[in-house]
């Protein structure tokens, strides 16, 4: 059975409309059958019908359940107690955490069901679900299978956008990898404020930038699982303590008077006069709606973001992927060697490509004699760029561009690109998450016959203005 | 270039191949001869593209490590429950309780 949205399925459950565990094998059973489209990293099988008797008897047992049987999945770098997390890395196989991320202990305890880990480029480590770990095979786009899903959330959105049962997917953004499958795919991709989540459990890749939020049909979905999963947590020194509101209440606040500044830089970069048309389209009826629409521009954003986030991102990867050298977790071979020796083995055999390349430009951005005219210098220009946000969120409830410049490329077109063309994809998402900001992606509409979609970013902790949006534009 | 330079001029920058050998000694990475070209090649183009910033002024900026203001990270000091010996060695390849690791010397 499949309602409306995620209020109606947990409300259907709750009356006993559906069974669970009879549900909770199709959706497995749906999994499985979408194999080939590599959107899993591994299946919960037992462990979600498991829960599934678990969820059952504490509704028999008259308890009340906000996600009551819900199925989610589960990005493959946030753990999940007890199934394999690799973070789409081969040198993390074999992996099995023996606790769970705080979101998704929030989701159990809500009475959700984790049914499966979702494939993702390796730690995060692209824009395009391309850049997968060693014998990994990258997601392929739910409409076109010559295509990509988008990255670094591949399997998240892919999945989200092709499964006709009711699901949220727990994803992870770190300069965009929320927002960008989610255009690519015609779903809701939602990231909150850095800080509003818990970070606890993330397998990090930058950790000043890294931040779970949710791929969903709607954002009125999205809404509901940020419910759950937003507030302080004390395993996470920089989660915040700043009051959760009520989001359902925004979906239905309205638009009127809300003041949505259009960024006028962000449109002569390349990005498809179709898909500019589409969002277009969009604001127009928001602005039919009371909202008033200006031009605004960021041109420090549009001109440093790029270099600015590649530069702390990968400083940060550098050190936060040091730990991981064939000891303790994941990948262990035989240690007869020396130290020095076997960590150099290890760790060469089993990052990819673009994985070693991030290693390397980061380590070289932190390495005495650099640091200071490259990785101190990139976090003063992110400070630049915070006062360029921090002044226009004065004037603007919301900031709107495309969230991404053009749809969903081939594979054949993604392994063409250079190091730079790859990384200037990232050139509409990586200001919000540079500077923290809470921004969603919504479907405006097919160019080609592939999805694209419209950013919204708000202000720190202002959430609600983007469920304020979504909710008027779902409801339109 | 001096290898052990400090520079805070970006267009001094460059990654040599002995700097490359260098940086992947620190990282523990051994290239092979066709992942040194690639890198080579592709590190001068990203390099390119970060000395943009050496246009944005910032002389009378601070860096910001963090998107947002930090209250105090620090929890109280006081015991918790914490991992048993079993859970701490489950991943791991243990002998007699300890975690198996390479030769330190």
């Amino acid at each position: 059975m499949t309602t409306q949205n995620i209020r109606e399925f947990v409300d259907a459950v709750q009356r006993g409309e559906i069974s669970l565990i009879e549900h909770c094998h199709n959706i497995l059973n749906e999994t499985v059958q979408a194999e080939d489209k590599n959107y899993f990293a591994s299946y919960a099988g037992s462990l979600a019908i498991a829960q599934a008797k678990n969820i059952q008897q504490r509704l028999n047992a008259g308890e009340h359940l906000p996600l009551a049987g819900l199925p989610i999945t589960v990005k493959d770098n946030i753990c999940v107690k007890g199934i394999e997390a690799t973070a789409g890395s081969k040198i993390l196989k074999g992996y099995h955490p023996i606790f769970n991320a705080t979101a998704v202990q929030k989701l159990i305890d809500a009475g959700a069901i984790i049914i499966a880990k979702t494939a993702m480029d390796e730690f995060g480590f692209g824009s395009f679900g391309t850049n997968t770990g060693v014998g990994i095979s990258p997601a392929v786009h739910p409409l076109d299978n010559t295509r990509v899903c988008g990255g670094s959330s591949s399997g998240a959105a892919g999945w989200t956008a092709l499964t006709k049962h009711n699901h949220a997917a727990l994803a992870e953004s770190t300069g965009g990898s929320i927002v960008n499958p989610a255009s690519f795919c015609g779903v809701a991709g939602f990231c909150p404020t850095y800080g509003r989540v818990s970070r606890y459990g993330i397998i990090d890749y930058a950790s000043s930038l890294d931040k779970i939020g949710t791929i969903t049909k709607t954002a009125n979905d999205a809404s509901i699982i940020l419910q759950t999963i937003a507030g302080h947590d004390t395993s996470d020194g920089t989660s915040s303590n700043t009051n959760v509101p009520d989001y359902n209440s925004a979906l239905c606040a309205g638009v009127n008077k809300l003041r949505i500044g259009i960024v006028q830089d962000a449109l002569g970069i390349g990005v498809d006069e179709q898909i500019q048309q589409r969002c277009s389209q969009v604001t127009k009826k928001l602005e039919s709606n009371g909202v008033i629409i200006e031009p605004v521009t960021l041109p420090l954003t549009l001109k440093f973001g790029i270099s600015t986030y590649y530069l702390l991102a990968l400083a940060e990867a550098s050190t936060n992927l040091a730990k991981l050298c064939g000891m303790r977790y994941g990948i262990q071979e035989n240690m007869n060697t020396g130290f020095n020796e076997y960590f150099t083995r290890i760790r060469s055999a089993n990052f990819v490509t673009e994985a070693k390349r991030r290693i390397i430009l980061g380590t070289f951005a932190r390495m005495s004699g650099y640091r200071d005219a490259l990785y101190i210098r990139a976090a003063k220009v992110r400070n630049l760029i915070l006062q360029e946000y921090a002044h226009a969120f004065k004037n603007y409830d919301a900031l709107c561009t495309p969230t991404m410049p053009f749809v969903a490329p081939k594979f054949t077109e993604v392994s063409r690109l250079t190091p730079n063309q790859t990384y200037a994809a990232d050139i509409l998402t990586v200001g919000p998450n540079l500077a923290g900001l809470p921004h969603m992606s919504i479907p405006c509409g097919t160019v080609q016959k592939l999805p694209c979609g419209i950013m919204f970013t708000a202000n720190h902790f202002d959430e609600e203005t983007l469920f304020k949006i979504g909710g008027a534009l779902e409801h339109a | 270039m001096n290898t052990n330079a400090t520079t805070n001029n970006q267009n001094e920058i460059a990654l040599t191949e002995e700097m490359l050998k260098r940086v992947c000694n620190n990282a523990k990475l051994q290239l092979t001869e066709q992942e040194t070209a690639t890198f080579l090649k592709d590190t001068e183009e990203v390099l390119n593209a970060f000395r943009t910033l050496s246009q944005a002024d910032i002389t009378k900026t601070e860096p910001a490590f963090q998107p947002i203001p930090l209250p105090a990270v620090l929890r109280e000091d006081a015991p918790q429950p914490s991992l048993t010996q079993e859970d701490a060695l489950s991943n791991a390849i243990a002998i007699n309780g300890h975690i198996k690791g390479p030769r330190a010397i």
